[in-house]
């Protein structure tokens, strides 16, 4: 007997779906690659990579206060840039989009009007 | 038509195209000359240093020269339209990539064989005993390279601005073949020989691999609209 | 007669959620700021600065999730061919970029502190400015490639072969030695630092879904203006007809 054939675009879809899972496994396992070659990082002390917290009020020699500051500027001046451009399309998008239903309902009523 | 004539038929072709124009050939040659040339007015070309960059201007030579080659290989099948003509046969896609890989390792291939010789000469690099070592690198690099050139060129082939675009696509996405690429060249000509260069060249083996899957896997899902 | 027109979107859809979510996100963030600033205690070697890891490793971690809906999309869009997945990778790769570049500045600005340099060649730093590129190349490549359906099976691909592409860079860059603070991963964090970092994580893990979200809902809008467009033209062509 014959097996079922499917169809052309269904077979390719699962030809597709199947070749992605297997990169996506091969890829997962890539890092490994880099790990195996035995180079990784230096396991230095603890109090050289990570973060301790003060124990007594240290004085700072360079201003880390005005470093740290940009940073939060730059970082809320991004999320607010991003969310005024986003609303401004939106609200472009939907302007344009009362416009152009008006003008579909005027053109429909136009095409109706001479049957009627 | 089976795969292997489809394939010949193809790349037959494109390489007799070319062999009589000989436009990509002529043009990506002298282009690559020049860019060596630039290098060593950059000042690269007059110290002792001179060996140690030689790696990064061979390697950043073939990514530019890459661009230029894989761009206009497929260019041919977008003017008047015959790559609709083309995907009508039944089961090209596959062929086709390969025809296309194929055509581009080719004339890749034959720049490559001016290019290296020019930058170990002017770098002073001693081509004789690293020669065959930097072509085993150049070949394994150039093969993923050129896999994710073909994709990408032909994905990129309908849009207006192309030229501008495979670059700036290609070479983020290239990065870490290239990478591995220039570290394995580097050991191989500070003399330190294939051994100490085994693990960057498996690393680049192993990226050669999944480029060609992901590029062989995405150039059907990229070619289906344009049928 | 007055034709139905097929549309992606309903313009309030997920409307009230959005709206929850964006107050749950200011709330969260509010907290997590004052957090860093007021309850965490400074650090003992990097000094005040180290206060911008708070937000900077939370938006890192949010342009990963960024860059995997784009290619989680991007697979979807291949195989359903579906307009909404499209968007929807858009709406990833976007944010995803966003975040990548809160990491990208911030990052110098601790760095110049903590190790005296704006930039180095260490793995990480190459990582996430690789990876940045790579989007911004699909970005571009969406703005200047139009709305065609060419151009989101083309997108698609990048998606997939950029997400596809960061183990590979991970790997290529890590054979060089790092000197980034493996902090979480270690451990090695002082207890009311941990709890700050907690709950920025989760405001700007909120933050990215409402924005995301948002993201979504403009792309789904503006595919709509597109089909309206080809409606309105549809109907002045039945109408040119019926004048000749």
């Amino acid at each position: 007997m014959r097996r079922r054939r499917l169809d052309p675009a269904a077979r390719q879809r699962r030809h597709a779906l199947g070749g992605g899972l297997v990169l996506l496994a091969l890829l997962m396992a890539a890092p490994a690659l880099g790990a195996a070659d035995g180079s990784g990082y230096d396991r230095d002390a603890l109090s050289e990579r990570g973060f301790v917290a003060v124990e007594s009020g240290r004085q700072e020699s360079v201003p880390g206060g005005v470093f740290m500051l940009a940073g939060y500027i730059v970082f809320v001046g991004l999320l607010t840039g991003y969310v005024a451009r986003l609303s401004s399309k939106h609200a472009a998008a939907q302007a344009e989009l009362a416009a152009l239903r008006r003008a579909v309902e005027d053109l429909d009523d136009r095409i109706a009007g001479p049957r009627s | 038509m089976s795969f292997g004539r489809q394939l010949a038929a193809i790349a037959g072709k494109d390489l007799r195209i070319e062999l009589r124009a000989r436009e990509i050939l002529y043009t990506a040659t002298l282009f690559s000359v020049v860019v060596i040339v630039v290098f060593l007015f950059s000042g690269f070309g007059d110290s002792g240093e001179t060996r140690r960059a030689a790696p990064g201007v061979l390697w950043v030579t073939i990514a530019f020269v890459g661009t230029l080659v894989f761009g206009r290989t497929f260019q041919r099948e977008r003017e008047q339209n015959a790559i609709a003509g083309l995907l009508l046969a039944p089961s090209i896609v596959g062929p086709l990539f390969a025809a296309k890989l194929l055509v581009n390792l080719a004339l890749l291939g034959a720049i490559e064989l001016i290019v290296v010789p020019v930058v170990t000469v002017t770098f002073g690099v001693p081509l004789a005993a690293v020669g065959g070592a930097v072509a085993l690198v150049v070949a394994l690099g150039t093969l993923g390279f050129a896999a994710l050139g073909t994709v990408l060129a032909a994905s990129l082939s309908t849009l207006r601005l192309r030229e501008v675009l495979l670059p700036i696509v290609l070479y983020p996405l290239c990065l870490p073949l290239l990478l591995a690429c220039v570290k394995a060249t580097q050991l191989l000509v500070a003399g330190d020989g294939l051994g100490a260069a085994r693990g960057w060249l498996s690393i680049v083996v192993a990226f050669d691999v999944l480029y060609l899957a992901l590029s062989r896997w995405l150039f059907g899902q990229a070619l289906e609209g344009s049928a | 007669m007055k034709l139905t027109i097929p549309t992606l979107h309903t313009s309030e859809a997920g409307g009230e959620w959005v709206t929850w979510l964006a107050i749950a996100t200011a709330v969260t963030l509010t907290a997590g700021v004052g957090m860093a600033f007021f309850y965490a205690p400074e650090e003992a070697t990097m000094g005040v600065v180290q206060r911008i890891f708070y937000f900077h490793v939370p938006s890192a971690i949010v342009t990963y999730a960024g860059f995997l809906t784009c290619a989680t999309a991007s697979v979807a869009y291949l195989v359903t061919g579906s307009r909404k997945a499209d968007v929807v990778a858009r709406a990833g790769a976007e944010l995803g970029v966003l975040f990548c570049t809160a990491v990208l500045l911030s990052g110098p600005i601790w760095a110049r502190k903590a190790w005296g340099t704006w930039w180095t060649g260490e793995p990480r730093l190459l990582l996430t400015l690789v990876m940045c590129l790579i989007f911004v190349a699909y970005l571009v490549v969406r703005q200047m490639g139009g709305r065609s359906e060419m151009t989101r099976r083309i997108c698609a691909v990048l998606g997939i072969l950029g997400v596809a592409d960061i183990p590979l860079v991970r790997v290529a860059v890590q054979r060089w030695r790092g000197n980034h603070p493996r902090v979480l991963r270690e451990g090695g964090i002082a207890p009311e630092m941990a709890h700050a970092f907690t709950v920025m994580l989760l405001g700007v893990g909120l933050m990215f879904l409402t924005l995301l979200l948002l993201r979504i809902r403009a792309g789904l809008l503006e595919e709509d203006v597109e089909t309206w467009h080809l409606q309105l033209s549809a109907r002045r062509a039945t109408l040119d007809d019926r004048r000749s």
